[in-house]
């Protein structure tokens, strides 16, 4: 079973640290068997453009480095106080359905404010 | 030819659940033959193949579960009804022995109540415990009047509510979330009803209720309008999709309902038009919205164009392709909302098009922070056909400082048409497989054998001896730049490179080659120029076959045991195999040509 988390590093130095520290050949290649996608400094607020694609105000990026693992089996514990929960729309997510579902449900758990429960109404 | 062999492929592929399934060939005398891989993934959203149909086949899945059994109150709420009638529950109830669309017998019918506090009146599901995140995705049914006329498809969002009115077939008020509704004859009387919403926030519930008019869901409600206990609706086969069409219908128990590239599902792909095994390194789909293009915030018109959505039927099978207008003398162009890329990396921007009517295509890459071209605006009109559709592949490099890039489509002359599906922008030097998206990139992981974390797959059991013959076509072997040193079959004593030998790609050459890493002494390689191999071992010399002939031999290469161990994955680079056979001896020159003829 694989694990989907999301995490944050204060540069993109401390990302590749903790990554390299999962296992690394001669060669530079990974020698675990988890998936690592390196979103970066992800943007925060968008930029502003006009017709012709011209910027009109720069998109604005987080300071922290962002890094998301689909773990072969459960996460690092090692990577724990990195790891973030944030509102589900619209942001990076990889694996399987299940995958994510898990995620999604685990982080209803650990951000509760992020899902209103509906009403009777509501539906 | 009478040698025992495994075999996987050879026109014979066949892949259930996470296995991929190989089969004795020859005089198996009794040896054990391990006839199925257990394979590799980890994604099914962001994995498609082209199927035998020659269709993009995603990964489907009915997100509600029960989804034709709206009595159970654990999986479907209910709100105002006097009484649920269906399949699951009391069949005989349902007015007029009434037989669904399909004549399958498979009908509810949700009976409202009589009330004067005009509350809704529905089925809904809480989807709490793992609620939707895709922005872009469909809610259906199939619904027929009896005493009511309007069904209502409602959402804890309050943004997506549509009425659909059952006895003219026509969709009534839409909420300022919807993309598209549409009301689909099914026969007798049914329609299917579908929203297509783009999604903000997240959908926690979805309801299907009974209104008493068009943009009317609470109101004061009778059990016997139309009639005695006709006071109701008919309703079957509800579904939730992810993106911009209701697919097939597909059964929800109590886990949602899956079907197309599952996970691990091994992909035996059709892009050439005969069966191969496809295995790709990771990709990220950077382009949030990769159907939807008429949403401005990701992807911006100029008032040269327009641009409509689910016109024309897509790669896919299904209609959801969108249509590009030219409706004034300047080119339209349609651009994405700049995107987050690394510097100094190789990127290919890739898109499915047809024509309509275009004397003009043109493609562009524009750094958005410099204001300046990467790639100037080229014409591909040459490149399209106005009765299939082409996949345009458009590779960059991004420079040393700049960050964010858009990618452009554009068409000509006054009126021109044409047809878009499927755009994707990657990191690599070269475009893989479609990775759909519905409001945020996607990563497809790297696949391949066996599971992540086994290492590899013993076949010992299989080889009985050192000396073996290993065969493998692949499908072709262009000229790539590879992604990294990683993938390809390697045979190997444990999960190690040195003591075993690998086909991949050469960094140098970007061509398959086969690379020796003796247990002592340097490693050394050899570039296949074909597509036809065969390698055989006899004690510790090695001849290398290409393509009917022999092109190398090694001798007195130092391998201290049996290469047993067998590991088939496609990180560093795409790897398409038509057949792989494996011999427990080596095979004579004669039957060498014979494979790799």
């Amino acid at each position: 079973m694989r694990t989907f988390r999301k995490y944050e590093f204060g540069s993109q130095g401390a990302a590749t640290t903790k990554i390299n520290a999962l296992g690394l050949d001669d060669e530079g290649n990974a020698t675990h068997s988890h998936s690592i996608v390196r979103l970066g400094n992800i943007v925060t607020t968008k930029g502003t453009y006009d017709e012709e694609g011209n910027e009109l105000t720069p998109p604005v990026l987080s300071d922290n480095y962002h890094v998301d693992v689909l773990w072969n089996g459960d996460p690092d514990p090692d990577w724990d106080n990195q790891m973030v929960w944030c509102a589900p729309m619209g942001v990076h997510m990889f694996g399987s359905s299940s995958a994510i579902a898990e995620w999604v449900a685990e982080c209803k758990v650990q951000r509760p404010e992020l899902f209103p429960e509906p009403t009777e109404d509501e539906a | 030819m009478s040698k025992a062999s495994l075999e996987l492929g050879g026109g014979n592929w066949a892949a259930k659940d996470t296995k991929l399934l190989g089969y004795a060939v020859g005089d198996t005398s009794g040896k054990y033959l391990p006839r199925e891989f257990t394979f590799s993934r980890g994604a099914d959203i962001g994995a498609t193949r082209v199927n035998k149909d020659g269709l993009v086949e995603k990964f489907r899945e009915n997100q509600f579960t029960y989804s034709n059994d709206f009595r159970s109150s654990l999986h479907w709420g209910h709100a105002g009804l006097a009484a649920y009638y269906g399949p699951e529950s009391n069949p005989s109830g349902v007015p007029d022995d009434e037989q669904g669309y399909d004549g399958s017998g498979d009908v509810s019918f949700l009976l409202s109540t009589t009330n004067t506090l005009e509350n809704p009146t529905s089925v809904h599901q809480f989807n709490t415990t793992t609620p939707n995140i895709a922005a872009v995705q469909t809610f259906s049914i199939y619904a027929k009047a009896l005493g009511y006329k309007w069904l209502v498809i409602r959402t804890n969002t309050g943004t997506m509510d549509t009425y659909f009115d059952l006895e003219n077939g026509e969709v009534g008020t839409e909420g300022s979330a919807v993309i598209e509704a549409k009301m689909v004859p099914a026969g007798n009387g049914w329609y299917r009803c579908s929203v297509t919403v783009n999604n903000s926030a997240t959908v926690t519930s979805v309801a299907f209720g009974i209104s008493n008019g068009d943009n009317s869901y609470n109101f004061a409600a009778s059990r016997d309008e139309g009639g005695t206990n006709r006071g109701g609706i008919y309703v079957m086969h509800a579904q939730w999709d992810r993106g911009l069409v209701a697919a097939e219908y597909l059964e929800s128990g109590s886990t949602t309902g899956k079907a197309g590239v599952l996970d691990n599902l091994p992909r035996i792909d059709y892009t050439s038009g005969s069966a191969q095994l496809l295995m790709e390194p990771s990709r990220t789909n950077e382009l949030p919205h990769s159907e939807y293009f008429t949403r401005q915030t990701y992807w911006q018109l100029n008032s040269a164009g327009t641009r409509t959505d689910n016109v024309a039927v897509s790669p896919e099978g299904v209609k959801n392709a969108m249509s590009l207008k030219s409706v004034g003398s300047e080119y339209n162009i349609l651009r994405s909302a700049p995107v987050s890329l690394d510097t100094s990396t190789e990127y290919v921007f890739s898109f499915y098009a047809k024509n309509v009517d275009a004397t003009n295509a043109h493609y562009r890459v524009y750094n958005t922070d410099a204001s300046g071209d990467v790639v100037g605006s080229t014409s591909y009109i040459s490149q399209l056909s106005t009765t299939e559709w082409k996949r345009i592949e458009v590779s960059f490099t991004t420079n040393a400082t700049d960050t964010n890039y858009s990618v452009y489509f554009a068409s000509g002359n006054l009126g021109g048409e044409i047809l878009l599906w499927g755009a994707q922008l990657e990191k690599g030097s070269y475009a893989t497989s479609y990775i759909p998206t519905h409001g945020a990139s996607d990563t497809r992981t790297s696949e391949g054998i066996p599971t992540a974390g086994a290492g590899v797959v013993d076949m010992s059991s299989f080889f009985q001896g050192d000396d073996f013959t290993l065969v493998a076509h692949f499908a072709e072997n262009p000229v790539l730049s590879r992604d990294s040193s990683q993938g390809g079959i390697r045979l190997s004593d444990g999960d190690n490179q040195v003591g075993g030998f690998r086909i991949y790609r050469n960094s140098a050459s970007a061509k398959l080659h086969v690379l020796f890493d003796p247990t002592s002494g340097d490693d050394f390689g050899y570039i296949i120029d074909g597509t036809k191999v065969a390698i055989n071992r006899s004690g510790d010399d090695f001849k290398i076959f290409v393509d009917g002939s022999q092109t190398q031999s090694f001798t007195n290469v130092n391998f201290d045991s049996g290469l047993d161990d067998l590991k088939i994955w496609g990180d560093g680079s795409t790897i398409k195999i038509t057949k792989l056979k494996l011999f427990d001896e080596a095979l004579s020159d004669g039957d060498m040509v014979t494979e790799t003829s």
